[in-house]
């Protein structure tokens, strides 16, 4: 609880403070270092949040496997052209496992997928949307669980919101502010790569969905972890009533 | 090269955090002439010829930026000639070029960023605040190359059974669910290990191979020096430049640009001792 | 006083109806070295676990465990840390993060130490075990033995009292195994900690254990020296894998050594040399080779080093081959080449007289060649055994084929379980099962010995044996000497990219001197020929004494 006070003042500080910051210093590109800079505020006090929370050692070796099973399959697919795994893969575990653990790994998968394809300035933005991409999925993770079509549609719109964030940054790096009209533009001649985030994103789910649950559901009976599934609890709840 | 190994890495991010919050977000043409000076320089002497494809990269970008700034943007009031209705003026034309150097200096920098800071330095300035944070990333980067083996293992069997070799979605996906099945389990045995060896006890700490020592503060102080000496001009207003309606005359202050070229090529300093001390040095006879 | 102590140990696992542990009870003194012995599913892995409850598997115990004379569970997580140190049998489920350096200071770093301190005793570290030279690679880089030895330093790193190993040179290389076992000697010996050791093959850890706890269906028998051990185990057939050959072949005599060394000085003092070399009395019939390498050139990437390197290979019908050599050598990828998974980019390979290339589609794993990988889990990809089998059948068009051969193989209970939750022994059942249900002629096994207890081993070796016989060609790459001394017809040395002093079994360890087996070792002056325990055993109880 009083980690959580000290992010939010934290928060509450910093983000007004940049705003100023970045009025006061630059003003033609105010809206660009804002953005970066509240981008930036809100990873570290994500992780510094995660970091004070004690967790148990599966939940550190599941986050990473599933982070890296994603670098992988953006090796393992990359025969296929402009198709990637990745947020199938992050959606998937967040459903299973939670917000956090569904935000981890959307944010490891970007920093170290980046380790191989690059750092830029890119990185942060886009670990933020894919640890967001992870989170609602967690925070929906009762209804997602249950309904397939629910799941499907959910990871054809992230994907369509994924594409849209990823192109207010380079909106934002291109003009330093978001014009308008060259949104428009970016949005249409990247339509093509908006519909194939959401058309990979819904093949992998459809193709992983059965399988993988499959999976984090054998290893909670056989190695007794706490898995995060919402049947379950609301077994319990409904047998503690 | 060297001679960075010798900072903590603390510093040489600290050195490009500087540089690049003020490259990219600034429109003074002054400062991006320091940036882009600095950039390429560095990048010339670390990289030498394998730098001229990026160049040429951030010359097609400054190029395009420049030209297509003017159809979305129709302020300024010098105007070249007319498209339809709208006219394309040469301030939007100079802003957008303005625009493109900023994106140009950013891959320029970043470049050089990932040459100089390698895994390794991340890990270790996460592992000093986010020893945890530190640990999951160590741990991705073990699992990785486990993973591709495990997944090239089972796509062997595969072959081995007499499937084709044509690559296809459907099986690449089994292979892919299969080599999961199995690290799952695996991986579930290196968190046992990983409480046999008393995790979860207290706070993690993280091992520095490295100490943090005088010298990479006075690094660290001598950057942030700088960059603070440019905000406070930026600040002031000595460094504003604008391009609408027509184009600024100031916006030249020399201690401000003096002292953001003087950061940008500050590195140089350190490659060309290294270089002398080489040439020179007592060892090679 | 007693530095570990367990009473009536009853233990069993959540939703399973036996007792995997009924009755155990033993104690350790402090710098004492005990080995437990124990066929796979005996319960070993589960005690060992237990007496460390970090890792305690979930079920029900009763009885007590002391450790310092205080019960387990009073212990905190960090005097438990101090205390007890574990190490399990694979490399690749112990190491944490991707660097020696960093894995080395897990452990300390978990601890809370600063930086200094962590520093200071993992250097310490390396140097007293000779890691050097590994210190600052990626654990990815590693062999087996050196990612083993990583696991070990990375466990000692906190000073532990006791160090508990679950059959830890299992998926080792006799090189990587001796380095590993001279390192725990070193432990025991100058800073006496106490070890407590489950393994397979003994025959290195005789050498220096005190102690020798047998566990048989969940119940413990303890002998107090190894001697009486090895008199007890004589008489029991089911003991008797595990006594090394060096000291059964003296048992007769009446004497109990345990290094090779020993043993030879005394059958060359009992028995006078005899003239006649010990010699198969059916030398097999030659037959036409229906596999063929020449001039087999392969490499991983254009710059890389040629792992085959001119490799020439002749293997006849029905014979059992084997390719011996250390890990790391390039074994696999010979069989991978030899399959037809790799191609080579220079030589031709043949498989019954026909270049392997001009079998089209998959009529070359259909009724022709199966290959076994070094990890059989991989053949399994399906959720349950009877799946992947019956996708075998029907890719072979067989109908409902499977169910004789399981029968023969003796899986049939097992079929409706996950792969995964099979045995090491009880997987390379089934995967055989899949590759006969291909038919094929010829079998490549890769290392088929590995990780199985001696029991497991020898029913593997008859089940070869009766193949060949049936007519099948056998190709296994191995490290396992005995094994192949004991099962194959013929063998070469895998090295530097080719197969060297290719012939007969008899012939090849007979005339190796150093990469030989113990017994081939021991009988070499006296019976020149002998190559396994039990011929040795048979040749010093019929031998003319002097």
């Amino acid at each position: 609880m009083k980690v959580r006070i000290v992010s939010l003042c934290i928060f509450l500080l910093c983000i007004p403070a940049l705003c100023v910051a970045g009025i006061v210093f630059f003003r033609e590109r105010s809206v660009s270092f804002v953005c970066t800079g509240v981008v930036l505020v809100m990873l570290a006090g994500y992780f510094y949040v995660y970091e004070k929370k004690s967790s148990p050692a599966w939940e550190l070796v599941i986050i990473a496997l599933m982070s890296a099973m994603s670098v992988l399959g953006r090796i393992v697919f990359a025969f296929l052209p402009s198709l990637k795994p990745c947020s199938a893969i992050i959606i998937l575990t967040a459903v299973y496992f939670g917000r956090e653990t569904g935000f981890m790994v959307g944010a490891f998968t970007a920093l170290v997928s980046n380790f191989y394809f690059g750092q830029g300035s890119w990185t942060p933005f886009q670990m933020l949307a894919w640890g967001l991409t992870g989170y609602f999925a967690g925070m929906l993770g009762r209804w997602l669980s249950n309904n397939r079509i629910l799941l499907l549609l959910y990871s054809a719109v992230i994907g369509v919101f994924f594409s849209l964030l990823m192109d207010i940054y380079s909106c934002l790096w291109m003009d330093g502010k978001v014009v308008l009209s060259r949104y428009l533009v970016l949005i249409s001649s990247a339509a093509w790569v908006t519909v194939s985030y959401a058309v990979s994103n819904v093949v992998f789910t459809a193709l992983f969905m059965e399988p993988f649950g499959r999976i984090f559901k054998r290893l909670c009976t056989k190695y007794a972890i706490g898995l995060y599934i919402p049947e379950a609890s609301k077994q319990k709840q409904e047998a503690r009533n | 090269m060297c001679y960075f190994r010798t900072f903590d890495p603390i510093v040489p991010m600290t050195y490009f955090l500087c540089v690049m919050s003020i490259c990219v977000f600034t429109a003074n043409p002054y400062l991006q002439a320091c940036a882009l000076l600095g950039g390429v320089v560095l990048l010339l002497c670390i990289k030498k010829a394998k730098a001229l494809k990026l160049l040429a990269l951030s010359l097609a970008v400054i190029a395009v930026m420049g030209a297509t700034n003017p159809l979305f943007v129709h302020r300024g009031l010098t105007d070249l000639f007319y498209i339809g209705k709208d006219p394309y003026t040469l301030e939007a034309l100079l802003y957008g070029l303005s625009l493109g150097c900023s994106i140009a200096s950013l891959l320029i920098w970043f470049s050089v960023f990932n040459a100089i800071v390698t895994q390794d330095d991340i890990l270790a300035v996460f592992g000093k605040r986010l020893p945890k944070t530190a640990l999951v990333i160590s741990m991705i980067l073990g699992f990785i190359p486990k993973l591709r083996r495990k997944y090239t293992e089972l796509l062997h069997a595969q072959y081995a059974s007499g499937a084709s070799r044509r690559k296809s979605l459907h099986r690449s996906a089994v292979l892919f669910i299969a080599c999961l099945a199995y690290e799952a389990e695996r991986v579930m045995d290196i968190s046992m290990s990983m409480k046999a060896r008393g995790y979860g006890l207290k706070d993690r700490t993280h091992a520095q191979r490295r100490r943090f020592r005088k010298s990479d503060a006075a690094a660290i102080a001598f950057s942030l020096a700088l960059c603070i000496v440019c905000f406070v001009f930026i600040g002031k207003g000595r460094l504003d430049y604008w391009y609408y309606p027509r184009l600024s005359p100031n916006g030249f202050d020399p201690f401000g640009v003096g002292s953001y070229l003087l950061l940008c090529i500050s590195p140089l300093f350190f490659i060309v001792k290294e270089k002398t001390l080489w040439r020179y040095c007592p060892a090679k006879t | 006083m007693e530095i570990l102590s367990c009473k009536d140990l009853n233990f069993r696992y959540n939703g399973s109806s036996d007792d995997t542990l009924r009755g155990v009870s033993f104690s350790v003194s402090p710098s004492q070295t005990v080995l437990v012995l124990g066929q796979t599913g005996s319960g070993k892995s589960t005690l060992l676990r237990l007496l460390k409850k970090e890792i305690a598997p979930a079920g029900t115990l009763s009885g007590e465990i002391k450790i310092n004379g205080r019960d387990q569970s009073e212990l905190s997580l960090l005097e438990s840390t101090q205390t007890i140190a574990c190490v399990t049998q694979n490399p690749d489920t112990q190491t944490v993060t991707h660097k020696v350096s960093s894995e080395l200071a897990f452990g300390l770093e978990s601890l809370g130490a600063d930086n200094a301190e962590i520093l200071g005793r993992v250097g310490e570290m390396a140097a007293y075990f000779g890691i050097e030279d590994i210190y600052s690679k990626q654990i990815d880089e590693l062999s087996g033995g050196q990612k083993q030895l990583c696991s070990l330093c990375a466990a000692v790193v906190q000073a532990p009292e006791i160090l508990m190993l679950d059959e830890p040179a299992a998926q080792l290389d006799p090189i990587g195994t001796s380095k590993l076992f001279s390192v725990l000697k070193r432990l025991n010996s100058e800073l006496g900690t106490t070890i407590i050791i489950a393994e397979h093959d003994p025959r290195e850890v005789f050498e220096f254990c005190d102690k020798v706890v047998v566990l048989k269906d969940g119940k413990a028998t303890c002998f107090e020296d190894k001697q009486s051990f090895v008199r007890a185990a004589a008489q029991d057939p089911q003991l008797c894998g595990y006594i090394p050959a060096c000291t059964k072949s003296v048992l007769g005599l009446g004497k109990t050594v345990f290094t090779v060394r020993d043993a030879k000085n005394i059958i060359e003092q009992t028995f006078a040399p005899q003239q006649k070399a010990y010699a198969d009395t059916t030398p097999k019939q030659k037959e036409k080779p229906v596999l063929q390498a020449r001039n087999v050139y392969f490499r991983y990437s254009k710059a890389g080093r040629d792992v085959a390197d001119c490799l020439d290979l002749d293997v006849r019908k029905g014979e059992i081959f084997a390719a011996v050599g250390s890990n790391g050598c390039g074994k696999t990828t010979m069989l991978k080449l030899l399959c037809g998974i790799f191609r080579p980019w220079q030589g031709k390979i043949s498989i019954f007289g026909k270049n392997i290339r001009s079998y089209k589609g998959n009529s070359l794993y259909r009724e022709n060649i199966a290959y076994m990988p070094q990890d059989p889990y991989d053949l399994f990809i399906s959720q349950t055994v009877r799946q992947e089998l019956e996708k075998t059948c029907k890719a072979m068009d067989a109908k409902d084929g499977y169910e004789s051969l399981c029968e023969q193989f003796g899986v049939t209970h097992l079929l409706d379980m996950h792969p995964f939750d099979l045995s090491g022994g009880e997987i390379q059942k089934c995967a055989m099962v899949k590759l006969l249900l291909t038919r094929p002629e010829m079998l490549f096994l890769d290392e088929p010995s590995k990780a199985l207890d001696p029991q497991a081993k020898k029913i593997l070796g008859e089940m070869l044996k009766s193949l060949s016989q049936q007519g099948k060609t056998i190709i296994l790459a191995t490290h396992d000497l005995e094994f192949a001394a004991q099962y194959a017809d013929s063998c070469g040395l895998f090295f530097d990219g080719k197969i060297l002093s290719s012939a007969s079994t008899r012939e090849f360890f007979s005339k190796n001197r150093f990469y030989t087996t113990d017994a081939s070792r021991i009988a070499r002056s006296v019976f020149p020929g002998v190559m396994t325990a039990d011929e040795l055993e048979a040749a010093v109880n019929g031998g003319d004494k002097r």
